[in-house]
């Protein structure tokens, strides 16, 4: 039997059910008699007959196996495998081990690595992998007829199908206990709507749609958090949930037993919630899944089958767990063991190495002010180059096997292992893969397959970037922060070597921010900008990408000292017309549509401007958008929706103690029944700034046709967010002089603006 | 894991947040005057970093004097060109 892996899943103990989509189209269920292993690692053997007898009700066998315990350890020790009886089990097992002794008596590998991940590595297998499978016995018998270092992969014809529900409220938001007013299942034939009167029915028929329709793939918006859940607490109210199935086992659907989950990751709170799983069919919830947001489908793919996650998992999993699965599998590939409690510590400095070490890239501060002729150099995936081309890696640094390695981190002098390391091992099929996408991408001329190439190295490039995070984040497996150290120290290095060659070539550094240099020389052309690109290449080893030279380019100052810059806020228009966009309003993810709208629109018509004497004739037309945007503000012609501001909480809702805009918009939601968690996002809209209660916004999920939005402040927010572009350009441009701009017209008919302009 | 030491752009702030009473005691039309003096200290953080220096009030005051030596030096340079016949 011939095709591709969809789906797989521990069902019963001792059991995997894989689904094998056929070339027909056709799905089909696959059992194979497998189990997961937990690996015990002790320092006298005679310990490993505790488990083995106390647990006997739990383990299939045991056997002693040599295998590497630790990442740094050079040879292979004696340690008990145990094999599971039942996959869902593990972690509980795995807990009851670690009890039978004091601390440390145990030491547990492969204990938390999900049995979906674990026997795709063991059998070297990946989702969407086209292959061939044999029964034997009550076993299966793969035979890969796929690479995942192959680029032109053929994806099986997926059936998909888009599933909405819409709610009869009784309230203003949606409540678990309303009625169900219809179904919308989309596919590819057409939409059906289901609004049958009865509940039961409509649940009913939804199913049998579904069974119809076959998908392979469900998406859903807000799956996870409302729509099944509320789906099947309705069918178990109705009394219909034992034949509401919707996937292709005919599992009845459940409620996870685990509430979703708040963490905190770079500087901010996220909300996770729990999954759910229909088995045998794919369920995606386009708002809960990061890299279908960012890469589609196709990102998708590529982060399933590089990554080695079930589809389910990967769509829902941070890129950081994507990541940690492609080193896991690699890991596994050598006999390396994966502690389920990693205890490798950050090695002792004294307090001047440390000084020199804990420090991040490098920063040239931006000179502030607006230039013409600036070019822009990259380093193409810099970070993950000197992981995988320096060999950086938890263990490799400062190893104790290669004390005169050639290979030593700048500014510190360590030494880097001869023997290549987990992460550079692992890290080695993002940056080649991605390369040559990238490649494929600019040489093709089909748009659709340019798409493609183009997706698959977007999710390519967001693992590539955690891959850096992950070396120095204190719950990965194979980190430790002297590695993240030693990258950093390389990025200074290369940094400053690449600056040094382009002032010795007559270059001006204008700004520089940890693989990116903004350069300009008097009368240099492209073809210059090219030349310093090789020698840049020549001098560090590390390729770089030419961005292309600005026509013109503002750095901007410190909104609080006019005198200071500040990093990684700046816009410009290259040559060809190009925006370049970083750290002003149109970029941040809070900021409203019309907002970002206006901004952009300002932007645009600067970006007409071959030189700065030009932009700063092209103000008024500037000022035009800025007036146009305020006026339909004023009148209220701006729909509410694209002027929703979007927070995250930071704590649980009843921890807040002032009442902030972003609270009064929380307290509605509480107070219409909506359960909301630290890390979820709010959007609201402002109704009143200067008010005191918790009228001063109303939540997006509120607003009505009697919602009346505070124009006066949406006017004031809006020329700051003008004043933020064109100030720079024209001092009289403040948010002050706009606004004064703006009242000062307010009853002239705009073709007459010209005459106040500044 | 994570970082241990603060980055200089951080821990220049914190110093910056200690001369606080100093400040306080000054005339206000001083006050200003030290706030921008601290200020110019943070156009050469990444130097200040790239120094290593076990206090941070060594690479936060050879940021200022620096700034103010580059100054001296031009407009003393300008001074000398108007001077010039």
């Amino acid at each position: 039997m011939r095709g591709w892996i969809l789906d797989l899943y521990p069902d019963g103990p001792g059991e995997m059910v894989v689904w094998l989509k056929q070339d027909d189209g056709e799905a089909v269920r696959l059992v194979d008699s497998w189990s997961p292993s937990i690996f015990i690692g002790t320092d006298n053997r005679s310990n490993f007959t505790v488990p083995t007898y106390t647990l006997c009700d739990e383990l299939a066998w045991t056997r002693l196996v040599q295998r590497r315990e630790r990442v740094t350890d050079n040879t292979a020790a004696e340690v008990l495998e145990v094999k599971l009886r039942d996959a869902k089990r593990i972690q509980q097992v795995a807990s009851r081990i670690e009890r039978l002794g004091p601390f440390g008596m145990f030491r547990l590998y492969n204990a938390d690595v999900p049995p979906a991940q674990s026997y795709l590595y063991e059998k070297d297998l990946f989702p969407l992998a086209r292959c061939e499978v044999e029964r034997r016995g009550d076993t299966l018998e793969w035979t890969l007829e796929d690479d995942v270092w192959t680029y032109d992969y053929p994806i099986p014809p997926l059936r998909k199908v888009e599933l909405k529900v819409e709610v009869a409220k009784s309230g203003k938001l949606p409540r678990l206990t309303d009625r169900i007013e219809s179904v919308v299942l989309t596919n590819a034939e057409g939409t059906t709507i289901i609004d049958d009167r009865n509940e039961a029915d409509t649940l009913l028929a939804l199913a049998r749609a579904v069974r119809e329709a076959d998908p392979d793939l469900i998406l859903t918006n807000d799956g996870d958090t409302f729509l099944f859940p509320y789906l099947i607490r309705k069918a178990k109210a109705v009394g219909v949930i034992a034949d509401f199935i919707l996937g292709r086992d005919d599992a009845v659907m459940k409620l996870p037993l685990r509430a979703g989950t708040s963490y905190f990751s770079y500087g901010q709170i996220h909300y996770k919630p729990s999954a759910i799983k229909l088995r045998g069919r794919v369920h995606i919830d386009t708002n809960s899944s990061l890299v279908y947001s960012e890469a589609g489908f196709e990102g998708l793919f590529e982060l399933s089958r590089t990554c080695r996650m079930p589809l389910h998992t990967a769509s829902r999993a941070s890129i950081g767990r994507a990541l940690s699965s492609l080193q896991l599998y690699y890991a596994s590939k050598i006999g390396l063991l994966i502690p389920w409690k990693p205890t490798l510590a950050e090695r002792l400095k004294d307090r001047s190495e440390l000084l020199t070490a804990d420090r991040g890239g490098f920063i040239f501060e931006p000179r502030v002010g607006i230039y013409e002729g600036v070019g822009e150099l990259d380093f193409s995936a810099l970070y993950p180059n000197i992981m995988y081309r320096k060999n950086i890696s938890a263990e490799t640094v400062r190893c104790a096997c290669c004390p005169d390695s050639n290979n030593r981190v700048p500014e510190l002098g360590w030494n880097v292992c001869r023997k290549k390391g987990v992460v550079p091992l692992a890290i080695e099929v993002i940056v080649k893969k991605r390369l040559r996408y990238k490649e494929l991408r600019d040489a093709e001329a089909d748009k659709g397959v340019r798409e493609r190439y183009n997706a698959r190295q977007a999710a390519l490039k967001w693992l590539g970037v955690t891959t850096f995070g992950y070396l120095g984040f204190s719950n990965a497996k194979f980190g430790r922060i002297d590695a993240h150290i030693a990258v950093c120290a390389w990025d200074r290095k290369i940094l400053i070597d690449a600056a040094r060659i382009a002032e010795n070539k007559g270059f001006e550094v204008i700004h520089g921010i940890i693989d990116s240099l903004w350069v300009r020389k008097g009368g240099a052309e492209e073809v210059d900008f090219l030349g310093l690109k090789e020698a840049i290449e020549t001098g560090t080893g590390f390729a770089t990408s030419f961005e292309g030279v600005y026509k013109w380019v503002a750095f901007l100052p410190s909104k609080v000292d006019a005198g200071l810059p500040v990093l990684n806020r700046y816009f410009g228009a290259y040559r060809n017309g190009d925006l370049k966009v970083r750290g002003v309003e149109a970029r941040r993810h809070d900021t409203p549509e019309a907002f970002r709208e206006c901004q952009m629109g300002v932007l645009k018509v600067l970006a007409r401007a071959d030189s700065v004497a030009e932009a700063k004739a092209s103000i008024p037309k500037c000022i035009k958008i800025f007036l146009g945007y305020a006026r339909a503000l004023e009148r209220h012609e701006t729909p509410a929706s694209d002027l929703a501001f979007t927070s995250n909480l930071s704590k649980a809702p009843g921890e807040y103690t002032t009442m902030t805009v972003q609270q009064a918009a929380r307290k509605q939601l509480v107070a219409e029944g909506a359960s909301l968690h630290a890390g979820e996002g709010v959007r609201y809209v402002i109704t009143d700034y200067k008010g005191k209660d918790s009228k001063r916004t109303i939540p997006l999920d509120m607003v009505d046709d009697q919602t009346r939005y505070d124009a006066g402040r949406y006017i004031r927010l809006l020329a700051e967010t003008c004043s933020s572009v064109l100030e720079p350009f024209d001092g009289r441009c403040t948010s002050e002089g706009l606004m004064s701009l703006y009242e000062r017209d307010m009853s002239l008919p705009l073709t007459n603006l010209s005459a106040s302009q500044p | 894991m994570g970082r241990t030491v603060p980055s200089f752009r951080i821990a220049e702030a914190q110093e910056a947040a200690e001369w606080r009473s100093f400040k306080k005691a000054l005339p206000k039309e001083d006050k200003a005057a030290f706030d921008e003096m601290l200020s110019s200290a943070r156009l050469y953080v990444s130097a200040s970093s790239a120094a290593v220096r076990t206090s941070r009030f060594e690479g936060m005051v050879m940021a200022i004097i620096f700034h103010h030596y580059k100054i001296l030096t031009r407009t003393a340079a300008a001074v000398r060109r108007e001077a010039a016949p």
